[in-house]
């Protein structure tokens, strides 16, 4: 009798090797290290306490699930994309926040950014290991040479990385909400794992909004020009970033267009906790602007494989087009924050109330 | 005569400042190189000797890296020889001003 070859969950695909090209950045450490957080020490280190917690240290453990066969999952490639981008996003945040620790000197700072580097590579972990299940190697010989390091200012480091944080738990939360109602959607284990994932994504937002609220000057004056630039840079990146993997979003279920705006939405919202303005994506015209970006970029990628000087020509025009539309968005009146419209934070979430006399640290 | 002049000094110039933009001068040492690969973590990270310090426009060259089949088993430290290209003074600069163009990669986020 013949006997049936051991046919593994990956067999019927060759390796493929995924390549980590993380992030590398330098900052003005001397900067950051001439913060001064005594007068909110209390916060800072209730802040602290609640990453020595580990809430997610017994998380990231793989079950069953995981050995299933993924040969024939719907959008195996694209997953695979989602997957190497995510681990991508998550290794260079784990790096950042080293860099962090191994320079700074305040001893709670550096210990809050050693906590969130671990985080970071906690989720970057367990990415990885669900690339191997899908017969994905990584090639860690591109780190072997770092490519060259990137220099930005502390200031937009807050601004950025509170944004990445804060939008990273809009994406994953609306994903895991959305498969809960819809279950026959689940195409990979990975995305039941997200609803205490993301958390660890809002944490770490608590904490550069934190370190913001520390330094008013940071949350007004011409700063808060710097603060609509991020927004929109964060927001027009991903809806850019999706539209061209609707189909991803499509194996999950989801519009692309819905699901961005779903996440922009509750970002936007979270976002007045700590910045004076956010976006007026209420206003039609905001959206109208994105999807024409959209349409210019779709042109553009249609034009990519082509090298002739008419079509440099028209990539460059779209470019502009890309360009003019987003000074457009961004120079839409904002909408303050006001104590009507501050986000109250996340239900369920741990929150610093300060100190009144008599009172301990409410949770 | 004084157009061609013009065109040869400016030409002069701009390879100059091309040649003065991709000098580089290279550091050598030891470094610790910490590795963990598997699926509770993932990093790696690299302790520059005492003097070698990274700025911006510099590249960072391991020479040795561990084969990893699998799960290195919590964290590998080792010793290896690194390469530090410290960027000239020019391009460290233009990286430190122009930083706002690379900021997709900022804000690109899981």
């Amino acid at each position: 009798m013949e006997v049936m070859p051991d046919l593994s969950r990956t067999t019927r695909h060759a390796l493929q090797e995924a390549i980590l090209q993380p992030r590398f950045y330098t900052t003005d450490f001397d900067e950051i290290d001439r913060l001064g957080i005594a007068h909110m020490q209390d916060e800072f280190e209730w802040t602290l306490g609640q990453f020595a917690n580990d809430y997610n240290k017994g998380h990231f453990v793989r079950n069953e699930e995981f050995e299933a066969n993924f040969d024939d999952m719907p959008e195996r490639s694209t997953f695979i994309d989602f997957l190497e981008r995510s681990c991508t996003a998550e290794f260079s945040g784990c790096l950042l926040y080293a860099e962090m620790y191994k320079h700074l000197h305040d001893p709670t700072l550096r210990t809050i950014f050693k906590y969130m580097s671990r985080d970071e590579g906690r989720h970057a972990g367990f990415l990885n290991k669900s690339m191997r299940d899908l017969n994905v190697a990584l090639d860690l010989g591109m780190l072997q040479t770092r490519k060259q390091y990137t220099h930005f200012k502390p200031k937009f480091i807050y601004y950025a990385t509170y944004l990445s944080e804060k939008i990273g738990y809009a994406r994953y939360i609306t994903i895991y909400r959305h498969l809960q109602q819809h279950p026959q959607d689940i195409i990979h284990p990975i995305f039941k794992w997200f609803e205490q994932w993301c958390n660890d994504e809002y944490r770490h937002g608590e904490f550069f909004a934190l370190l913001m609220r520390s330094q008013p000057e940071l949350l007004r004056g011409a700063n808060v020009r710097w603060i609509r630039f991020f927004l929109l840079a964060v927001y027009a990146t991903m809806y850019l970033n999706d539209a061209r993997r609707a189909d991803f979003y499509a194996a999950l279920g989801l519009d692309w267009r819905q699901y961005d705006q779903d996440v922009i939405r509750l970002t936007n919202r979270i976002v007045t906790q700590v910045f004076p303005v956010s976006l007026p994506i209420d206003n039609p015209k905001f959206y109208q602007h994105l999807d024409a970006c959209v349409a210019y970029d779709r042109q553009m990628q249609a034009l990519a494989r082509r090298k002739d000087p008419l079509a440099l020509a028209q990539q460059a025009r779209l470019r502009a087009a890309i360009g003019a539309r987003l000074a457009t968005v961004y120079m839409m009146k904002p909408v303050p924050t006001t104590r009507e419209n501050r986000w109250p934070g996340l239900a369920g979430f741990p929150h610093y109330r300060p100190l009144t006399a008599g009172e301990g640290v409410v949770v | 005569m004084r157009v061609l002049l013009s065109g040869i000094i400016l030409g002069a110039a701009s390879a100059a400042l091309w040649r003065w933009y991709n000098h580089q001068t290279t550091q050598e040492g030891e470094a610790t190189v910490h590795l963990q690969s598997e699926h509770e973590h993932f990093h790696l990270h690299v302790d520059l000797p005492t003097g070698m310090e990274v700025q911006p426009g510099d590249t960072v060259i391991i020479e040795s890296l561990p084969q990893i089949e699998g799960d290195t088993h919590g964290e590998i430290a080792y010793i290896s020889k690194v390469r530090l290209q410290k960027a000239s003074w020019l391009r460290r600069n233009l990286i430190k001003q122009s930083s706002l163009v690379e900021i997709g990669e900022l804000v690109e986020h899981p």
